[in-house]
């Protein structure tokens, strides 16, 4: 039997640790279920409908491809499941089964395989289908409409939307406990921000997600906002509704932190995800797009190769 | 657990998600309710969500049906749509025959009589059925009721309906941009 023996550095062949690739994204799955069960109770049977659709249409897709291209089968190793699980998590319970064949086929298709699978996308697979999905079809993202046949006790309006649209004072009756408690509508998985935070926190302790990037952005999301709000309080909302509300605790613990999309070195990992916090805020106030979450990621996906130039000087000089 | 294990899980993982996902999509669809919670109006100034069960409900502002919907001149439970007498293709038109609105009561022959309703009631001029609202009724008859002897757009008609209300009560929006989504 190898016995493990610190501060030696030996040559190859080395001891694998056990960690896989599947076992992450499965815990990915495992952490975010609290948030995906609070949106089932909230909006019932067509939810899981959606969730179920778009988790095996994402399979399909990946296994199609592969044999297309004739490569190994990836399926195993969950991150097509994964991706349909985030992507479902983000539409309204009523998404018309066309939608999310056609979404889960872009997450797949365009936004990794042809790329050449995981690992060589350089955008959230996830973001990509989304993004494009509201851009073709932004009707069906309007969750006002979306909703319009599911009664609750709290306030039935899109907080962002509203925000936009109305102003501050359509949304005062919102309290910061209420929007974490999941009372405020919006997609099947973004709307309960205890089980969202408590998924991300999850997932940095065991080391599958970065804080620096989950902190960073939700630093630059609250700062921004802070900003807004100080140059004009009657005209922009404060930090908690940005923070609490639409895509954001969702895209700081799930989307940013994506692997292939986002840097690798410290004061990158800063960057980066201040970048998309101040962003989405930018496009959140002063934007056409009601929630700026989808765009600024995928923006900042853009510049992660040229942020993540700034590391360590090598040691040595180059002969 | 090595990789054909994995593969086989995502496998059946799909399929059985597959069909989860057909049998809700076609058996368990999002319920209309009854009476409507929330309505969007669509139209070219910006979508408006209007709060049905919030003015209609007692726990909200209580409003009667009838102070916003039509009902048959006998029956007030017997809500009508604006469209049941005036048509999407032709909103300013008035109905084409009088059983469009009306109903035969005990009072009236059966529907396969041989007598029209003109036989007995005075129509529009030649016996032709009423152009304008003039023809049949006189200006006092609906004004006095508080109705227009105006045929209203369907958006003229809404917003005098929405804005003279919340005037009234001096509660609710009466701009734009308080209900149209720009």
């Amino acid at each position: 039997m190898h016995k493990q023996k610190k501060y030696i550095v030996s040559h190859a062949p080395f001891w694998h640790d056990g960690s896989r690739l599947t076992t992450k994204n499965y815990h990915i799955m495992l952490a975010v279920l609290i948030a995906l069960a609070a949106g089932i109770v909230k909006y019932g049977v067509p939810a899981v409908g959606v969730i179920a659709l778009s988790v095996s249409t994402a399979i399909f897709w990946e296994l199609i491809m592969n044999k297309i291209t004739s490569r190994t089968a990836t399926i195993g190793n969950g991150n097509a499941a994964l991706t349909g699980l985030l992507f479902a998590m983000m539409l309204p319970p009523t998404m018309p089964w066309w939608a999310v064949v056609t979404g889960t086929f872009v997450c797949v298709i365009i936004g990794k395989e042809i790329f050449g699978g995981l690992g060589g996308n350089p955008f959230n697979p996830v973001l990509i289908g989304m993004a494009i999905l509201m851009i073709a079809w932004k009707d069906l993202f309007d969750f006002d409409q979306a909703l319009i046949n599911y009664d609750f006790d709290y306030l039935v309006l899109y907080p962002l939307a509203a925000l936009k649209h109305f102003g501050i004072s359509s949304i005062e009756s919102l309290s910061a406990i209420d929007l974490l408690s999941g009372k405020q509508t919006g997609a099947i998985g973004t709307t309960f921000g205890f089980g969202l935070i408590l998924g991300g926190v999850y997932l940095i302790i065991r080391g599958f997600v970065r804080w620096e990037i989950s902190v960073s952005y939700l630093l630059g999301i609250f700062v921004t906002a802070f900003i807004f709000k100080s140059a004009d309080s009657a005209t922009y909302a404060g930090p908690v509704i940005h923070l609490f509300s639409g895509y954001t605790l969702f895209g700081a613990f799930f989307l940013a932190t994506e692997d292939s999309s986002s840097p690798v070195n410290f004061i990158p990992m800063l960057i980066y995800g201040a970048a998309i916090g101040i962003m989405t805020i930018l496009i959140r106030n002063i934007g056409v797009y009601v929630d700026g979450t989808v765009f600024a990621i995928l923006l900042i996906n853009l510049a992660n190769p040229i942020i993540d130039k700034i590391r360590p000087k090598a040691m040595g000089r180059a002969v | 657990m090595n990789v054909s294990k994995d593969f086989k899980i995502a496998v059946i993982m799909a399929v059985i998600l597959f069909l989860v996902g057909i049998v809700c999509y076609a058996a368990f669809p999002v319920k209309t309710p009854e009476k409507p919670l929330r309505l969007m109006f669509k139209c070219k100034a910006g979508q408006v969500l209007f709060t049905h069960k919030k003015h209609a409900s007692d726990s909200g502002y209580g409003i009667s049906c009838t102070d916003c919907h039509h009902h048959n001149e006998d029956d007030e439970t017997s809500l009508m749509s604006c469209g049941e007498c005036h048509f999407a293709e032709e909103p300013m038109a008035v109905p084409k025959s009088c059983m469009e609105c009306h109903e035969l009561d005990e009072n009236h022959h059966e529907a396969d009589s041989e007598k029209a309703c003109a036989d007995c009631h005075q129509m529009g001029e030649g016996g032709k059925t009423p152009e304008t609202c003039n023809e049949c009724h006189e200006p006092e008859d609906i004004e006095g009721q508080g109705k227009s002897m105006k045929l209203h757009a369907r958006p003229d008609a809404f917003h005098s309906q929405c804005i003279s209300c919340h005037k009234d009560n001096d509660a609710g929006p009466v701009k734009c941009s308080e209900c149209h989504v720009m």
